[in-house]
């Protein structure tokens, strides 16, 4: 007879009388959970942030000043944290920084003028974020640009740079990437010195595009005598021109010059340079002497010449000069609508550069982790096809690593749903629009995901939630109310084409309209609304990961697999069957719909397949429907 | 909202968004949802169309359906609400005529067919890409003169020449 050895506690020289007893406690086994919802920032980083882009994914980061260290303080990144912090500080984050591609930074610029004799405070708004510029009583115009930039010296958060020359000052983005387009740039003059003034300057890539086509154009037809346009060339009337405009000062200088060589040129006949005088397309404004009335003069003088070049009634022309054509856009004030507080604001100009995320996507596809919900600062159709590419990729059947997007974008609605009904139509995203927002589009995505975070990672009750009217801590929308879409016609319109409207509360707050996915086309043309609410997206992929939680563990359990065993047949333990399956699986789900995430108990299906030797099994369910709309009537009895 | 009994004259302008991937106009410009129109764009209509790729096989919410958008560069006549007047104001549309600019609170500053045209070579210029296919795939080449530029319609769905991507004549 053979004695099972329980304890092993006295050692072969201990003979003291007592027994040893163990515990042993029983550890309840069951499928593991869902992988946490993380979330993962992508945006460029700053020229002293120490992380490597494409190459680190770090985190999960704790702190501001550890996310400043590897991104940089004002980067794009690094505000897309802070951004995300003032939602919740309990999320885990993590970061990637990408290349940023090579352009040119987006600027804006003003002009300091007036005279002034009491101190005062000049506030300037970039980003939604005020910084205070201090003017004394005696200072000149140059003192208080010199003042603006030692402010901004201050400011190692701020997104741009500014530099003093003379009275002006020019604003620019420290990222090299056409979202600096998006940047407005407000001041206001209510606590400055009476006197003082502003003036917000045109985009000047803008100003010097058409005044320096209207240049090359001008001269061109003012020598075309092929075709018969002209008798002779013209060779006195751009004889002034000099070089290409490169400032605003050389610009306005510029547009002048061609407005009277043009008008030279325009009544000029002799040498038979015309066969009479052109007198309808007269240019009427006076001579520039801002950079305001030098776009007004450029966009005159385009129309004007346009029309001159191909007129031929009264032979002014022999023939139409179809050539020299001025096709650029007309130039612009860049202004925008704002408050009281600080009338029209400008806008940034002349950014261009698009980084690419194609590195960073192949980083987080090799990744271990499961990153469920990313924000990316690209909002390009390039980027997002690869984005879009890299969500179905994970999304697959045999990867199963899901990723939820979250894009922002402050353009107008047209150029919003491009993107998210064009460009995506896709349940894995959503586009929050915002137009003319003052905070960045980037840092919105941010704020509103950690919102999501915190609520889906709450499994399973968290997955079909609602965000409708939910507060976005820290987000600054239009100046304008105006441009906000708090109309019920916009919120319709926009909901309806994928985008997710962001409105302000009777409080002044921000809030979601609803958070819709991008998904709203059929193939055949037809709305599809069916993943309408970002809850949709997330109970499938999560109950698809549960679903495949359980059956790893029903696997553990059962390692051989066969049909169901028939009437009267003994049952094998350890063999999984279709049946056995689905009532594991049943229970496994059974606390969902308690949870509000389905409607009632799901309905699970097994088969088992006798040529690849698989349980094939359907998990049905209805989701419960979130609460959004209602109807009634309110009678008012006599 | 209906600000008067007015109507408006405008065009769209196909260029208010970024170029496409593939260098195509994706913009679409909204008809405000509180009149009945009767279609969903102004000047533009939606193509779907379907990318079977490999990658959403199995996926639950089925192949990945891509928007493809036809436009119709022609004025249109909408009425007069907050909605066309905000977008003409920002550039989605442009009007058509001074009475129509004037209601809208912007200065008239030429023909929309040629703001149209300016925009396009903007747009394909900022496209980084080939710009010869860009216009080539947005058709461009068809638009007519700005000399002969259509004058408005009171229905462009029955009246106007198509003279963007789409060839078909469909409205």
């Amino acid at each position: 007879m053979t004695t099972t050895q329980l304890v092993s506690a006295f050692t072969t020289d201990d003979f003291v009388p007592c027994i040893a007893i163990g515990a042993e406690i029983a550890v309840q086994s069951r499928p593991s959970e869902n992988t946490p919802i993380r979330l993962l920032l992508v945006a460029l980083k700053g020229s002293a942030g120490t992380m490597t882009e494409n190459v680190d994914i770090i985190g999960p980061v704790l702190s501001e000043a550890a996310c400043n260290v590897a991104a940089g303080a004002p980067s794009e990144l690094a505000r897309g944290f802070r951004a995300s912090r003032a939602m919740s500080k309990d999320v885990e984050t993590y970061l990637l920084a990408v290349p940023a591609g090579s352009g040119t930074a987006a600027t804006a610029s003003i002009l300091i003028g007036g005279t002034w004799s009491t101190p005062g405070t000049l506030v300037i708004w970039i980003d939604g974020e005020p910084v205070r510029v201090e003017v004394g009583a005696a200072d000149a115009t140059t003192d208080v640009a010199t003042a603006i930039v030692d402010a901004w010296d201050l400011e190692a958060e701020s997104a741009v740079t500014v530099a003093a020359d003379s009275s002006t000052n020019t604003f620019t983005c420290r990222d090299v990437t056409t979202r600096g387009n998006s940047k407005i740039l407000y001041v206001d003059r209510s606590a400055a010195p009476s006197g003082l003034t502003v003036s917000l300057l045109p985009p000047l890539g803008e100003l010097l595009t058409i005044v320096n086509e209207l240049r090359t154009d001008l001269l061109a037809h003012f020598a075309l005598t092929a075709g018969s346009v002209h008798g002779g060339a013209d060779s006195t009337s751009g004889a002034s021109f000099g070089s290409a405009a490169t400032s605003y000062a050389t610009a306005i200088a510029l547009v002048n010059l061609l407005r009277t060589g043009y008008a030279a040129h325009r009544v000029l006949t002799s040498g038979s340079v015309h066969g009479a005088a052109d007198s309808t397309n007269i240019v009427l404004l006076s001579a520039a002497t801002t950079a305001a009335e030098a776009v007004l003069l450029a966009n005159d003088l385009k129309a004007k010449y346009n029309a001159h070049r191909i007129l031929t009634t009264a032979s002014v022309h022999g023939a139409a000069d179809t050539t020299n054509v001025t096709a650029a856009t007309d130039a612009t004030d860049g202004a925008v609508a704002g408050d009281s507080d600080t009338g029209n604001g400008v806008s940034f100009a002349g950014g261009t550069g698009t980084e690419s995320v194609a590195l960073a996507l192949a980083k987080i596809a090799a990744d271990p982790r499961h990153f469920k919900r990313i924000c990316f600062s690209a909002i390009d159709a390039t980027n997002l096809g690869l984005i879009e590419t890299f969500s179905d990729e994970q999304s697959a059947a045999m990867i199963q690593k899901p990723s939820a997007v979250v894009l922002a974008h402050s353009g107008t609605q047209s150029a919003a749903q491009a993107i998210s009904k064009t460009q995506l139509n896709h349940e894995g995203f959503s586009v929050l629009w915002a137009r003319s927002a003052e905070t960045p589009a980037f840092e919105i995505a941010c704020a509103h995901m950690t919102d999501r975070v915190t609520v889906e990672r709450n499994s399973p009750a968290g997955w079909n939630q609602s965000y409708s009217g939910k507060v976005l801590k820290g987000v600054r929308l239009a100046r304008s109310v105006d441009l906000r879409a708090n109309d019920h016609a916009t919120q319709k319109s926009a909901l309806k084409n994928g985008l997710t409207p962001l409105a302000s509360n009777d409080a002044g707050e921000t809030v979601i309209v609803r958070a819709a996915s991008t998904k709203c086309l059929n193939g055949d043309g037809s709305a599809n609304y069916g993943a309408l609410d970002v809850a949709e997206f997330t109970t499938v992929m999560e109950v698809c990961e549960r679903s495949g939680n359980i059956w790893r563990f029903f696997r553990s359990q059962n390692p051989k697999v066969r049909d169901d065993f028939a009437v009267g047949e003994v049952v094998v333990s350890g063999v999984a069957t279709p049946i056995g399956l689905s009532r594991y699986m049943s229970q496994g789900m059974a606390d969902l719909p308690g949870e509000g995430v389905f409607e009632s108990p799901c309905l699970v299906r097994g088969t088992y397949n006798r040529t690849t030797k698989r349980i094939q099994w359907t998990l049905s369910y209805t989701r419960a429907a979130l609460h959004e709309q209602s109807e009634g009537i309110v009678q008012s009895l006599a | 909202m209906r600000l008067s009994k007015t109507m408006l004259t405008v065009m769209v302008n196909p260029f208010c968004a970024p170029l496409g991937e593939d260098g195509r106009a994706m913009a679409l410009v909204a008809h405000d949802p509180g009149e009945q129109i009767g279609r969903d764009y102004v000047g533009a209509r939606v193509l779907p169309v379907v990318v079977d790729n490999k990658a959403r096989a199995g996926n639950p919410f089925g192949p990945s359906v891509k928007a493809a958008v036809s436009y119709r560069v022609a004025p249109e006549k909408v009425p007069h609400t907050t909605h066309y007047a905000a977008q003409i104001k920002s550039g989605e549309t442009f009007p058509c005529d001074v009475e129509t600019a004037r209601a809208a609170g912007v200065a008239f500053v030429g023909p929309a067919l040629e703001r149209v045209q300016g925009a396009a070579s903007h747009a394909v210029r900022s496209f980084g890409g080939s710009v010869a296919d860009a216009w080539a795939k947005q058709g461009l080449e068809a638009f007519v003169p700005v000399e002969s530029a259509p004058a408005p319609q009171q229905d462009i769905a029955d009246q106007t020449p198509d003279l963007g991507a789409d060839k078909d004549g469909d409205a």
